[in-house]
């Protein structure tokens, strides 16, 4: 176990790649009760077309990855949360557009619920009969996200993003694609995503680590495992140009929401990522937030409410920045974004404003080491894309206003969308 | 620790955390009108002060103090309304100013005692209040909560909500939420909360500095019983869903400070709180009926409430089944392993209370308002102690007292 200790955050991990490739990362937390573990593979709800070594593709429906996530909680001796609770311990998954994440924590021992994530995620167990139940449960599921609106505007903006890129797809999929779900495809797209060697485990716990490690590895050194097939996704040809410019819909809310979106182009390199996401985000938080003292006009005037906010999110392939508000006044509000992105590529920023909030961030990101499920998520992103945990945070300290310039005025803004969701019915007035 | 009559300081020594979670606690009369407005004044406190009065001044002042976050929010605890002022900074220790936390409590003072209670902060925070209401009634699942306890608890603490009603904010004025204020600053029973690595003496002359309140009564009664005389009533409403949403609420006649509470938390966990529960297991599980299911107690007013979404022609297959799962419980139709997974359950959350700040500040809230000293250990000892006949007493103590349904129109052919 290598070990990893932070003196200016306080902070201890370990980490090991175990014989069958397993990547082991465990978060040493004394004085805590509770204990988090988090097994992940990096299937994502974009990866739809992959191909391995030997140059076979497999096409997969959309929502394959969240499907199949919920079968993974059925094994041989029977579901798996009723095992979880009968060793007192709450065990629960999510999938991502990038990765798909089975957790458990608990504030009792530690080692049946260890084990038995480890034996339920390295097994499938499914039928033709379960695989046909299970669509029911999903397709509820959609429909529960369906008509929460924020949601709902999320899913429409990626739709207008995107031509190509699985982004546009909802991570769950469609009633369709949810029903045209084979246990074949399940099947194979389990053997070629749940290998040991492509998946990561992280454990964030106040038990001795040594203890921790011991069982991990008694538990792996049992199971034997096929040889790892080398997977890749094949990355889908993005034009420029955004798939809607314009997209109206209607669901039954007070206020009309809209969302002013533009198309950027991904980035390979984590670091440089991270870099420019920082830029923009520290502009954004200039310009769009009360930072902004015309912020106070915008409200006066009722353009803008509590509900607005900004978004960078800047991936491999694929990027966008987003502005979305609550508001009756739609043509002001573009107005506005117009404005902000004018300065936002105008890039000047004061030296005590980039100080200012450089406080801000820091201070949010040692908070966060609150968080067992933020440092458990962060470990199993940084892992994915070869990140070091505490070089990420450092990003932040090392933004220059030369290097905010650099990014901003760069910024090419041609592919924009707007997506507006307005209300059936007609809004009571104060 | 008493700092005057009505006024107390509770500090939760602790340094585990990166941070100093403070919480300033004002309790008056859940009241139908002055809720709304009181609910108006904490987002008027938190969003300008006579000092640092623009956004813009107190965003910058915030960050000065290394993004110290400041949150207003009314919570019902049972007929009582709390309105809490909550902060976070960041532990001195790691920014090396060691002038930080006395800073924050200036700060926290400018925003108690000299408020900016003008007519451009009040019509603001009047929309945007209105907005907050108007989104959760927008949203089917929140809306169906808040409609719930309105239907059922007609008349009582229950029904009111704490966040506040569009009716009275329509008509509420600056001149409402000023006297309210000189209430709350005067009256109103208050906590000061503490949690985090500090020094309790260096924390009491704060205390004594910067939040200086005078004497004032402490409130009692707040904890009580919802009860009437009505039937089970159905009540269904319509709106262009994809899901219809149901929510199912039971009289408990059993409140936190009662003896069979334990138990009635014993229940509640096995009837619908965890995926344990027979909810879970025979709605979701064995039917597929629906993604989420869960029951939840009230533990002020003494309520059981069960929610979930289904598809509309399922609806009252769900209602029959849910129905069905109660009567199990007061059947005693349960084995000993339901009980024992439960409380591992109950006792798992309990052990998880040490390890956030949200929570210790909760529960000791809870111990200081009922006057008591009731450690973690202390409540799952009690759990521990719950046996199947009082499970299925407290259970029977239960009276169905609504369904309510938000569906689709059915159309005619």
């Amino acid at each position: 176990m290598r070990k990893t200790f932070n003196e200016r955050y306080q902070e201890t991990y370990y980490e090991e790649t175990l014989d069958n490739g397993l990547h082991v990362i465990l978060w040493h937390k004394p004085d805590y009760e509770k204990s988090l573990f988090m097994m992940a593979t990096p299937l994502g709800a974009t990866d739809l077309k992959q191909v391995d070594e030997n140059q076979k593709t497999y096409t997969f429906p959309a929502g394959i990855a969240h499907f199949l996530e919920h079968k993974m909680f059925e094994i041989e001796q029977g579901d798996v949360m009723d095992m979880f609770s009968n060793i007192g311990a709450n065990v629960n998954a999510f999938t991502s557009y990038t990765e798909t994440v089975y957790y458990f924590s608990t504030s009792s021992d530690f080692v049946k619920p260890l084990h038995l994530l480890l034996d339920f995620v390295q097994d499938l167990h499914i039928s033709e009969q379960s695989v046909e139940k299970e669509k029911g449960i999903i397709i509820q599921e959609l429909n529960m996200y369906k008509q929460m609106s924020d949601q709902r505007l999320l899913m429409e903006i990626f739709t207008s993003l995107f031509k190509e890129h699985p982004l546009k797809f909802d991570i769950g999929g469609d009633s369709e694609s949810v029903s045209g779900t084979t246990l074949q495809q399940l099947e194979e797209c389990y053997h070629i995503n749940y290998h040991p060697s492509t998946m990561v485990l992280v454990g964030v716990s106040g038990e001795d680590p040594k203890r921790i490690m011991e069982e991990i590895k008694q538990n792996q050194e049992a199971k034997t495992f096929p040889e790892a097939k080398k997977i890749s996704t094949v990355i889908w040809e993005e034009p420029k140009e955004v798939a809607r410019k314009e997209y109206t819909f209607y669901m039954d809310v007070s206020m009309p929401k809209v969302c002013v979106v533009y198309k950027l182009e991904g980035i390979k390199d984590p670091y440089e990522r991270l870099k420019r996401e920082w830029c923009i985000k520290i502009m954004l938080d200039t310009h769009f937030s009360t930072l902004n003292k015309d912020f106070q006009t915008w409200l006066d005037e009722g353009i803008l409410n509590d509900y607005s906010g900004c978004e960078i999110d800047l991936g491999e392939d694929y990027g966008f920045l987003l502005f979305f508000c609550e508001t009756s006044k739609i043509e002001a509000f573009e107005k506005i974004v117009e404005r902000v992105m004018e300065n936002i590529k105008a890039a000047q920023i004061e030296t005590s404003t980039l100080s200012q909030l450089k406080k801000r961030y820091f201070a949010q990101g040692i908070r966060s080491l609150n968080s067992f499920d933020d440092i458990a998520v962060s470990c199993v992103r940084n892992y994915f894309q070869k990140v070091d945990y505490f070089k990420a945070i450092e990003v932040l300290e090392n933004i220059t206003k030369e290097q905010i310039q650099e990014t901003c005025t760069s910024l090419k803004l041609d592919a924009k969308a707007k997506v507006y969701l307005k209300p059936e019915k007609k809004n009571i007035n104060l | 620790m008493k700092i005057t009559e009505g006024v107390h300081l509770q500090v939760i020594p602790t340094s585990k955390f990166k941070d100093i979670s403070i919480s300033i606690r004002f309790m008056a009369d859940l009241h139908e009108e002055h809720a709304t407005i009181r609910s108006l004044l904490a987002l008027m406190l938190c969003d300008r002060c006579k000092r640092f009065d623009t956004k813009q001044k107190m965003s910058i002042h915030q960050d000065e103090l290394y993004g110290v976050s400041l949150h207003a929010q009314t919570l019902g605890y049972g007929a009582a309304q709390v309105l809490d002022i909550r902060s976070k900074m960041i532990h001195p220790s790691y920014v090396k100013e060691p002038s930080l936390f006395e800073d924050v409590f200036r700060f926290l003072h400018e925003i108690i005692f000299s408020p900016l209670l003008n007519e451009a902060v009040f019509q603001e925070s009047k929309k945007i209040l209105q907005a907050k209401i108007e989104r959760i009634e927008d949203e089917p699942a929140q809306y169906i909560v808040r409609k719930g306890f309105q239907v059922a608890g007609e008349g009582t603490p229950l029904a009111i909500s704490s966040l506040g009603e569009l009716e009275v904010l329509k008509k509420a004025t600056l001149d409402d939420v000023c006297r309210l204020y000189q209430k709350m600053v005067e009256e109103d029973q208050i906590h000061i909360l503490v949690c985090g690595d500090v020094n309790e003496e260096e924390l009491q002359q704060l205390c004594k500095q910067y939040l200086s309140f005078t004497a004032r009564k402490k409130k009692e009664g707040f904890v009580y019983c919802v009860s009437n005389d009505k039937e089970d009533v159905y009540k269904e409403e319509y709106r262009n869903v994809e899901q219809s949403n149901i929510m199912m609420l039971w009289f408990t006649n059993t409140n936190i400070q009662d003896k069979d509470y334990y138990a009635l938390r014993v229940a509640n966990a096995m009837f619908g709180q965890y995926p344990s529960s027979y909810l879970f297991q025979e709605v979701r599980e064995k039917n597929s009926l629906c993604y989420t299911i869960s029951s939840s107690l009230t533990a002020f007013d003494g309520t059981l409430s069960v929610t979930t979404g289904v598809e509309n022609a399922q609806i009252h297959h769900a209602i029959d089944l849910i129905k069905k799962q109660f009567q199990r419980i007061c059947n005693g139709d349960f084995d000993e392993q339901l009980i024992a997974i439960s409380k591992t359950m109950i006792v798992n959350s309990l052990l998880a209370t040490k390890d956030s700040m949200v929570s210790l500040i909760a529960l000791s809230y809870q111990n200081a308002i009922l006057s008591r000293e009731q450690a973690v250990e202390d409540i799952i000892e009690h759990i521990q102690k719950v046996s199947r006949e009082e499970i299925i007493a407290a259970m029977k103590k239960c009276e169905l007292k609504m369904t309510l349904v938000l569906r689709k129109e059915e159309e005619h052919a």
